[in-house]
């Protein structure tokens, strides 16, 4: 029998790693699935979870990884695991996993990258930018984004890609990705996917730049930390030209006030993960000696959301699923400002399913403090 | 004055060394990072994101180039696809053409074979009615006239149906040597008539290609052979080439020019020259070895020089000697003589001229007979006669979409199965004996022969007769 092709999403608030396993499985099991992908957060027992995994859905075809926080079919969540299904007529797919990333060598990209393109090739599937996109699941603390996703763009080169640095709900200490029927540390996941459904990968970034600069006059670019601004002690100088008071200096202060670096003639924002005891400020992203930073200025987050999201309504129609790399600043911004419902609504009203990332990755690029997502519409017909 | 803390000269001085010194800084890193981004040689994590941006510049650049390029490309492919559809269209329609070329021929073969059947059965009562050595000499080349008539039909026919690559094609292995052999023993006589010496060299090669087809191939070459050589020997041999074995006729006769060797192949085509022959036929030969070669994918050899010969071969794919069977002869029915007095015939035809004729002939050899056009016919007219048929000669299609193995399927209900019949058609394909192997009767193509007539007659009415086949 030929199944009409499907995406199924689902989620589980279940605390206990069978139970919440065994509901997302009733929600997004399929027949024929080509790509099933879950995003689960951190307080789980993930040896238990991955246990759980295997046993449901088998140890092949399942990828994800831990987050700071979910976005399900209902919302936004906390504690829960999300994650959605395509079924073979959609998608097919292959993964492989970069592990050892905290010591990342190009080189090992490359290697990675070729591999993974034999292996779709030998599918007979031909590598076409058309319809197929690379979808990556990094370690979010091995600070290593920036040559892990330059490497596999050398590889891949036309194939779009995206993807979201896993979380690990704010501890900053350790985050992981699913293969394989294991959770790994310190590893990436890149799979090729190819799809029969139209889709469209789109960036939200509601700042702008202001006429406030700084300069970084010194740091540890392999730490991403940056130790002065201005010739003062970073922290100290950016609470001052930002305004704030340094007891100030939390993360949600800094998803308010990023700085911004402009390349390219574009903005880009370098988001500040903590205040180090020493006065330096530790980035989510590259930053490097004689940078110049200049403070954001912010525009209304719901407003830029919705907007982006009517441009690929006008464009694809309804998507039936949107895989959603959410910066983790933005829904604590969210938080803030009392509006995370309105955006957790209109995720779900799209079809979004995503978490909260450590930082987000589009084609060459590591970002950060973005809402980066691929939109599919209906599958086309015939 | 005031005297703030900020205006006494070692403090400001303190501040304004301070700033110089924070400034100098900035100014540092500054020229440092500039020297970096020159130098285009930094590898670190800031400067692949600084690339990476970069890199979507470019990208995006390349990207509204492609799109124009692929806009064109997609305006240059509907273009194509529109040509392409209008050429598909006039070859449908040249197909169709073609295919309505066959169906008239084979219908004007079908009605031109009636009445030269019809003619022929004639002509063979009338051999039974005159004598005379010049009334039989003219008999006999009435009879070759209608014969050549007879062949060039046929081969109209089969080359329209060889242009519409309607003829089956059944490849098999068989060995080489039995149909070199039977094909030299048949034409020896032949040769020898218009003293020739026709010599075969032996083959042990194993070959695969549709044997039937292949056959009529080389009896083209033996016998375009014997109509172009005046005197000399004509050679049947064959020729192992790599994966192939050539079949080879080679003769001594007049030879063809350089010019026109391409051109034999085409249909009607004949060289003027060479010794006068009965039934130089009207050179759809080589035409039909062309088409047959086509469709076996088998490849044709000629060269010649003029007054010394010519060599036309055909390069067979050889395949592994084993399991292939020998080649069973039919052989050709002996025509004995015979009275077939008392018998009686049940002729069912829906051509009238057909029906006279078998008359005239049957009644020339003295049996009775019974002619008609349907089953209900038939029946009525053996109610009358008040006995069984001794034989049924049915032709195949008859009127209003009856058909002769029903016919015969009736007649065997009706008084037994055991009375034998004779399928005719003008019908000659193999599917047309594959049916009538698969109802198990007996089959004369027409325009029906008198000879082969009475010779399976004989065969049919005596048991006795059998042993002699």
């Amino acid at each position: 029998m030929v199944l009409p092709p499907a995406i199924r999403r689902g989620y589980s608030l279940r605390r206990e790693p069978a139970r919440a396993v065994a509901e997302l499985h009733a929600a997004i099991d399929q027949p024929d699935p080509g790509l099933i992908v879950f995003f689960c957060s951190s307080d789980f027992d993930l040896e238990a979870l991955a246990a759980a995994i295997r046993d449901r859905f088998g140890e092949r075809g399942v990828i994800g990884c831990t987050t700071a926080g979910e976005i399900t079919p209902a919302g936004y969540m906390h504690g829960s695991i999300t994650g959605f299904s395509m079924s073979a007529a959609d998608c097919r797919a292959v993964s492989e996993l970069i592990p050892g990333l905290s010591d990342f060598q190009m080189v090992r990209g490359h290697e990675a990258s070729e591999r993974l393109v034999s292996a779709f090739m030998r599918d007979d599937r031909d590598l076409n930018p058309a319809d197929t996109f690379a979808l990556l699941l990094t370690d979010g603390m091995s600070t290593n984004e920036e040559p892990l996703v330059a490497a596999i763009h050398q590889r891949l080169q036309s194939v779009p890609l995206l993807g979201g640095s896993a979380g690990d709900d704010l501890r900053l200490d350790r985050t992981h990705v699913y293969h394989r029927g294991r959770f790994h540390p310190d590893a990436a996941l890149l799979t090729l996917v190819k799809t029969a459904r139209p889709f469209r990968i789109f960036k939200c970034q509601h700042f702008v730049g202001s006429d406030t600069r700084m300069v970084v006059t010194q740091a540890d670019p392999a730490r991403r930390v940056v130790i002065q601004i201005n010739a003062e002690p970073a922290g100290r100088e950016y609470a001052r030209i930002a305004g704030l008071d340094m007891r100030q200096l939390t993360p949600m202060t800094f998803a308010e006030n990023p700085v911004l670096v402009k390349v390219g003639g574009d903005y880009y924002v370098r988001s500040i993960q903590k205040l180090n005891d020493d006065g330096s400020l530790t980035f989510f992203c590259a930053i490097d000696e004689g940078v110049v930073f200049t403070l954001a200025r912010r525009r209304d987050l719901i407003a830029d959301l919705q907007g982006n999201f009517d441009a690929v309504r006008r464009e694809l129609g309804p998507p039936d699923l949107v895989i959603g790399f959410d910066c983790i600043l933005r829904s604590l911004e969210a938080e803030r400002r009392q509006v995370k419902h309105i955006a957790g609504r209109i995720m779900a009203e799209n079809n979004v399913i995503g978490f909260g990332t450590y930082g987000e990755q589009l084609s060459a690029m590591h970002v950060n403090q973005t809402f980066t997502a691929i939109a599919f519409g209906a599958a086309r017909p015939g | 004055m005031s005297t703030l803390p900020g205006d006494r000269p070692g403090s400001r001085l303190a501040i304004l060394e301070e700033e110089n010194r924070k400034l100098r800084k900035i100014n540092q890193v500054l020229m440092d990072r500039v020297e970096r981004d020159m130098d285009a040689q930094g590898g670190n994590a800031y400067s692949l994101f600084q690339t990476a941006i970069t890199l979507e510049g470019k990208v995006s650049e390349r990207t509204s180039q492609l799109t124009e390029l692929t806009r064109r490309l997609m305006h240059e492919i509907s273009e194509r696809r529109q040509a392409e559809q209008a050429l598909l269209d006039a070859k449908a329609e040249a197909e169709r053409a073609n295919l309505g070329k066959t169906r008239f021929l084979a219908a004007a073969s079908h009605d031109l074979h009636q009445p030269l059947n019809a003619a022929r059965l004639f002509l063979g009562a009338l051999a039974d009615e005159v004598a005379g050595e010049r009334a039989n000499s003219l008999l006999r080349r009435i009879e070759a006239a209608l014969e050549t008539v007879d062949v060039v039909l046929t081969d109209l026919l089969d080359i329209s149906r060889l242009d519409t690559g309607a003829w089956p094609v059944s490849p098999s292995s068989f060995a080489l040597a039995p149909l070199i052999q039977r094909l030299a023993d048949e034409y020896s006589a032949q040769a020898h008539r218009f003293g020739l010496d026709l010599h075969a060299v032996p083959s042990s090669a194993t070959i695969r290609t549709d044997r039937q087809l292949l056959e009529r191939i080389v009896r083209n070459f033996i016998s375009n052979a014997i109509r172009y050589t005046e005197t000399g020997r004509i050679l049947l041999g064959c020729r192992n080439r790599g994966a192939a074995v050539a079949i080879e006729v080679w003769d001594t006769g007049i030879g063809i020019p350089r010019d026109r060797l391409d051109r034999i192949f085409e249909e009607f085509h004949q060289l003027g020259a060479g010794p006068e022959r009965p039934d130089r036929g009207l050179g759809l030969g080589l035409a039909i070895v062309q088409r047959i070669a086509r469709l076996l994918a088998l490849e044709v050899e000629v060269d010649s020089r003029i007054g010394h010969g010519s060599r036309f071969a055909v390069l067979v794919p050889r395949a592994e000697p084993c399991a292939a069977p020998g080649e069973s002869d039919p052989g050709l029915l002996p025509v004995p003589s015979r009275d077939f007095a008392s018998y009686l015939v049940l002729c069912i035809d829906d051509d009238p001229a057909t029906r006279d004729a078998m008359a005239e002939l049957l009644g020339s050899w003295r049996c009775e007979l019974v002619t008609v056009a349907t089953l209900e016919e038939a029946l009525a007219a053996l109610a009358r006669a008040g006995r069984a048929p001794d034989l049924i000669v049915a032709d195949y299609h008859l009127q209003e979409g009856a058909l002769g193995t029903e016919v015969i399927a009736a007649l065997h209900g009706r008084f037994g199965s055991a009375i034998p019949a004779l399928l005719v058609s003008s019908n000659r394909t193999a599917a047309m004996r594959a049916l009538v192997k698969a109802h198990g009767l007996s089959f004369l193509a027409k325009p029906i022969p008198p000879a082969r007539l009475r010779a399976l007659m004989s065969y049919l009415l005596g048991g006795d007769q059998a042993a002699q086949l």
